[in-house]
């Protein structure tokens, strides 16, 4: 299975700063790690910029609405700079939609894995590593 | 702001402005922040998922920089009135190395004051005969002896110099 969406747009919807966080809880299961809205939109950018085809999962339907699905291992300097070490794999879930001002990415998950990412395409399985360490 | 959309989570209801109270957030070291009942968030209309999009995100950050300020003033300054009580104000300003004045700016919303000073003299003003070991602390250099257990009859403290004292 193809992602839906092209992750070269996606990319460059996000380096425009045209991206929504949203979706059941986003903000809940984020914030805490980051402490601050600002934050979890400024690492959420980070995520999807190092996102690459070979984190992808598969897809998800709610209706007509179609997300892929990846699961990511983020780099040490990404960690290292939002204070997050130890927080290494995290599972993305978005959808890329067409609005006035260009394509925006949806971004309705970003969280810890709750499961292991047996299932990438091309990047092979991925153990969940999601433990805090302390600096 | 969003432009009126179908939602991306249940792909039935439409993302619209919505202004609600009881909205709350972590926030730096608040565990829960209650956001303005005034602040719009797209939100959907059958899941009632909020979407923040970057004018979203920077006033929700606005909203919440102001909810924390006005806690840290309101417990700083109830701290400082409390400690006054036991301590001049210049004072209590050396022994913190604040200058002169800081409190004072705090006591009428001129400052906000870090969380970190704010959490010092709360704890101060719970205990203000702690204010005399800080006073130790500076003259001695060491945080000397540490309190390790307390209930209501005991309390367990290590002296530094490594023997252990128990005090009934």
């Amino acid at each position: 299975m193809e992602p839906r969406y092209s992750l070269d747009e996606v990319k460059a919807a996000a380096a425009e700063d045209r991206v929504e966080l949203g979706g059941k809880h986003f903000m809940d299961r984020v914030v805490p790690w980051l402490r601050s809205p600002l934050k979890v939109r400024s690492f959420a950018a980070g995520v999807l910029e190092e996102l690459s085809p070979g984190d992808f999962l598969g897809q998800v339907a709610y209706g007509d609405v179609v997300c892929d699905e990846y699961g990511i291992a983020i780099s040490a300097e990404l960690q290292t700079r939002f204070g997050i070490g130890g927080l290494v794999t995290w599972y993305v879930k978005l959808r890329l939609e067409r609005g006035r001002g260009g394509k925006t990415v949806l971004m309705a998950s970003l969280h810890e894995p709750e499961r292991d990412f047996d299932a990438r395409r091309v990047g092979g399985p991925l153990k969940i590593e999601f433990e805090l360490r302390e600096s | 702001m969003t432009e009126f959309r179908i939602c991306a989570t249940c792909g039935k209801g439409q993302v619209e402005p919505l202004r609600k109270s009881g909205r709350t957030m972590v926030f730096r070291n608040f565990q829960q922040l209650e956001l303005p009942e005034s602040l719009p968030i797209p939100t959907c209309s059958n899941c009632g998922d909020e979407w923040y999009d970057a004018e979203t995100t920077e006033a929700v950050e606005r909203a919440l920089e102001q909810a924390a300020a006005t806690v840290l003033e309101r417990i700083g300054n109830d701290a400082i009135r409390v400690l006054a009580e036991h301590e001049t104000q210049r004072d209590l300003e050396d022994l913190l190395d604040l200058s002169r004045g800081y409190l004072s700016k705090v006591k009428h919303s001129k400052e906000t004051p870090s969380a970190a000073l704010v959490a010092l003299l709360a704890l101060l003003a719970k205990r203000p005969g702690r204010i005399e070991e800080v006073r130790q602390l500076w003259a001695s250099k060491t945080i000397g002896p540490q309190l390790v257990t307390t209930s209501s009859n005991f309390v367990q403290v290590t002296p530094d110099v490594g023997a252990l004292e128990v005090l009934r």
